[in-house]
């Protein structure tokens, strides 16, 4: 009976032993748990079963001087702007090429000779009175419109099942006087072409972009569809998906380091797009609680977004990644406040 | 002799204008962890930038002639709301009381532009009737600013570096500030996200390179162009 009794003693000692080893040693991941939320939406999606790729920008997309002389006057013509820029005189800075308006510096025109994308957009000086924009097409004649556009320009092709609708809206102007009295004015109407690949949305580049002025008239258009080599990515070379939960975790924590608390509201499956390549990866929405300041813990919640890769050796650099900088920021504790603040040229100019 | 003066400005003027632009920039690095930082870097790397700094409050308040206020283009990252913006301590900076002290707000020193890469910053019409008060009364920034750029909406940072890059190079070849930042906007953001940006009326279409005089500081005027 004593015998057994002690046999009892001991085993409620290790257990509760035991259990409080098993606690501190988790004590870590509950921390993480309780600042890291996921909402009963914010599910990792099933991208196992999914036959993935990457890709890679092919040399087609590119432009050489003629292409890109010939495919901005068809471009510039159908906006009655041809006589606006002149085509011989650029800046250029990497694979762009920026081309003036010199009567009017809201007009742009920019290509990039690697890509093949084409920027165009004939300004605003002549839309900046406190009045909208007569004959403003609705949604359905914007779309028509638009489709006839890019069917003309010959930038896209019917049977592309990566194009799909994206958006239609458009830009507005306020305006708020001196005698304290407010008007809103309707300028113009944009249509959105987005990009997807097997149902998969491509987040980042691809797209057109057409904004409309009055009954229709092509005022700006962004064609960026670069043509894409594909490459099948094997099951081994993507991480599972509760790896990819821990890492998003971590990674929201590394990020928002006086974070009080995180709440995951969405994670998606995308094409990541960016500098010429894509890869699959998950877009994961959410809102951060901070402190109003050291001294006043007052919560202020914010949005926040993070892309997570799916592969275990992603070659972009995704929001957590650090990009190579030639400088980083420096440490501002004080100003020198003996000396007088600099006016610039222009104030200088004015005295 | 007045004659060969006019044609000289004038002949700087458009060999000016084939030059792509640098004049006195800054960068100001909020919360947001890593990719603040790349936002920054991707508008300054354009320019021969004068500050590149962490973002701390005074820079935008008791300081700002120092700071903010010192540059002709001021570009900001961080966590956003509302007229208020995070600092890389994450304290914040309540935009509509930024110039509440002896150095006013910005605009009376140097700077013309300002840009903030975050989130709901600047209000439309859509989501405040009011959107113009907390920048013009008494108190608030705009102290002689021609214009300030940013988002109405959320803005992802999945896309920042690449709508920064854009932007920086669309403001150093030239092209006018508001319309340069709805273009990068259009080309690299996703269709959930609208920029918005308010301005004194007379500077609507100033760029890096040519801008209009600088408005009073009692200026009350202002006029908003949004994307929806």
């Amino acid at each position: 009976m004593k015998n057994s009794y002690s046999t009892r003693i001991l085993y409620l000692i290790i257990s509760v032993s035991v259990f409080f080893s098993c606690k501190q040693r988790h004590q870590p991941t509950q921390n993480q748990n309780e600042i890291v939320v996921f909402s009963p939406g914010a599910v990792i999606p099933s991208y196992q079963d999914k036959l993935l790729n990457t890709y890679q920008v092919s040399e087609k997309s590119a432009m050489n001087e003629s292409m890109v002389i010939n495919y901005l006057k068809q471009v510039l013509s159908l906006m009655g702007e041809e006589s606006n820029f002149e085509l011989t005189n650029k800046t250029q800075e990497g694979d762009r090429w920026f081309f003036l308006n010199k009567n009017d510096p809201s007009a742009s025109c920019i290509v990039n000779v690697k890509t093949g994308d084409i920027q165009v957009n004939s300004g605003t000086k002549n839309y900046m009175t406190s009045a909208s924009t007569q004959d403003l097409l609705k949604k359905d004649e914007a779309v028509k419109i638009a489709q006839r556009y890019l069917q003309e320009l010959k930038y896209i092709d019917l049977n592309d099942k990566s194009l799909v609708e994206g958006h239609v809206g458009g830009i507005n102007m306020g305006v708020h006087d001196e005698k304290n009295e407010s008007q809103v004015y309707e300028k113009f109407t944009t249509v959105r072409y987005d990009r997807k690949f097997d149902s998969i949305p491509v987040l980042g580049h691809s797209r057109f972009i057409l904004q409309l002025a009055e009954k229709g008239k092509l005022h700006s258009i962004i064609r960026q569809w670069p043509i894409y080599n594909e490459t099948k990515i094997s099951k081994d070379e993507e991480v599972v998906p509760d790896e990819a939960k821990r890492a998003i975790v971590q990674h929201l924590m590394n990020e928002n380091k006086n974070a009080k608390k995180i709440t995951v509201n969405q994670v998606n499956l995308v094409y990541y797009e960016s500098k010429g390549m894509i890869e699959p990866a998950l877009h994961v929405i959410c809102q951060i609680q901070l402190p109003k300041s050291k001294s006043d813990t007052t919560l202020m919640t914010f949005p926040y977004d993070l892309v997570e890769p799916i592969m275990k050796r992603p070659r972009m650099i995704y929001t957590f990644m650090a990009e190579p900088h030639r400088d980083q920021p420096a440490q501002s504790d004080k100003v020198d406040t003996a000396q007088a603040p600099k006016a610039g040229d222009d104030e200088r100019k004015q005295q | 002799m007045k004659l060969k003066i006019t044609l000289v400005l004038l002949l700087v003027m458009i060999s000016n204008a084939d030059k792509a632009i640098d004049r006195q920039e800054g960068g100001y690095v909020g919360s947001g962890g890593q990719i603040a930082v790349d936002c920054v870097w991707n508008f300054i790397k354009h320019f021969n930038y004068e500050q590149y700094y962490w973002s701390k409050d005074f820079q935008f308040t008791t300081s700002n002639n120092y700071r903010v206020d010192q540059m002709d283009f001021s570009f900001y990252c961080g966590h956003g709301n509302q007229y208020y913006i995070t600092m890389s301590d994450d304290a914040g900076v309540d935009l509509s009381s930024t110039g509440n002290n002896s150095q006013k707000g910005w605009g009376n020193n140097n700077c013309e532009f300002v840009a903030f890469e975050s989130c709901d910053v600047i209000p439309s019409p859509i989501e405040l009737s009011n959107w113009w008060n907390n920048w013009v009364k008494d108190g608030a920034a705009f102290d002689g600013l021609h214009q300030a750029v940013g988002w109405r909406t959320v803005a992802y940072f999945a896309h920042c570096r690449e709508i920064c890059d854009n932007f920086g190079g669309r403001v150093h070849a030239g092209y006018a500030i508001w319309q340069s930042w709805f273009d990068a906007i259009n080309a690299e953001s996703d269709l959930d996200e609208m920029g918005c940006a308010v301005m004194n009326p007379n500077c609507n279409m100033d760029s890096h390179a040519s801008f209009a005089p600088d408005p009073s500081i009692n200026d009350q005027s202002l006029q908003v162009w949004y994307q929806y």
